[in-house]
């Protein structure tokens, strides 16, 4: 292959880019790390690339406990805001994490009351 | 230098790089990872879901043109070992396929013969650095037998949060004691977004490849 089809690879691989994101990658990561109403807080080992992330998020919203789940690579937490009336107790957030492959290193409840807390 | 300049220039790297796609075989219970890869005068396919958090099952496709061989087989793949740390993430993966290869595809239409390989990789990363070491090997009888190891270490231009782009310029060595060039050296770009991830690269020996994989 010539270098010029490896050129026009690398071109077409950059044009699926959005602009934005390339341009302002502050502006994107400030939005996506953008705090939800967290009833619980894992703290995690491992947290290190966006496949991780998308495998705690995937793993999370099979549950349908979960309203919203936010992963933050750069505080090393997951954010975790469940429907009403309903929760997920330690032992099980706990195993979906390790299922994911990562190490929860703690667990906190910010808003026990609103759902109900641990249970 | 702004994070533009880094991806021109990472975009450059590539223009001068061959690897195939190095994805974590093993992801999460349900998880499911769909690759494609083209690299100079071969093509792999490959379907892999995970059953377990340490155990995935899938399929690979495999078409060799210039040492004119086809495979084609199921695979299993395992996470050996993980260590997860504060600020990085270490890992040893195997891989084992076995199948049926078909010889001298393009004049005779194959003759088909039993086939099988193993792979075993070790990879270290934190958000900033990214290292890999990989060793497979390859039967066929009577087709062809190969052992390949492959070295890479990526460095991230800029540090990206969850579901923002994140790029990689990667330098990567590859040793095939059976190739005509047995050591090659390819500058890479990958490209890593939600569940895409994007690779393209240039070898010095001018040999050129593109990968993309989804996970879902």
């Amino acid at each position: 292959m010539t270098l010029f089809k490896s050129l026009l690879i690398a071109a077409a691989l950059t044009a699926f880019v959005p602009a934005p994101a390339i341009a302002q990658p502050n502006r994107a990561q400030a939005q996506k790390a953008a705090p939800i109403a967290a009833d619980a807080v894992i703290s995690v080992n491992g947290l290190v690339c966006d496949f991780c992330a998308q495998a705690i998020e995937k793993s999370f919203r099979r549950r349908a406990e979960v309203n919203d789940i936010r992963v933050d690579l750069t505080a090393k937490v997951v954010s975790v805001d469940f429907k009403p009336n309903t929760t997920l107790d330690d032992a099980t957030l706990r195993r979906i994490v390790t299922n994911a492959g990562y190490t929860v290193v703690s667990i906190r409840r910010p808003t026990s009351s609103g759902n109900g807390g641990a249970s | 230098m702004r994070p533009y300049a880094y991806m021109a220039l990472a975009a450059a790297a590539a223009a001068l790089a061959p690897t195939d796609a190095d994805a974590r075989p093993v992801t999460y219970p349900g998880g499911n990872m769909a690759m494609v890869e083209h690299r100079d005068e071969s093509t792999t396919t490959e379907f892999v879901h995970t059953l377990t958090p340490k155990f995935a099952v899938g399929w690979h496709d495999e078409w060799n043109d210039e040492r004119d061989w086809q495979f084609h087989g199921p695979m299993i793949a395992g996470l050996a070992k993980r260590w997860n740390m504060p600020d990085a993430q270490g890992n040893i993966f195997w891989m084992a396929g076995a199948g049926v290869a078909y010889d001298d595809v393009a004049s005779t239409g194959g003759d088909a013969k039993p086939a099988a390989y193993a792979s075993v990789e070790a990879d270290w990363e934190n958000r900033r650095f990214y290292t890999q070491y990989q060793a497979k090997g390859f039967w066929a009888e009577d087709i062809d037998t190969t052992f390949m190891q492959r070295a890479r270490f990526g460095v991230a231009p800029y540090v990206a949060e969850a579901g923002a782009l994140h790029t990689w310029a990667i330098l990567q060595v590859d040793y095939d004691a059976e190739d005509d060039r047995p050591l090659s050296v390819s500058p890479v770009v990958r490209l890593f977004k939600g569940g895409a991830l994007a690779e393209a690269g240039v070898s010095l020996n001018g040999d050129a490849f593109a990968s993309l994989m989804v996970y879902f």
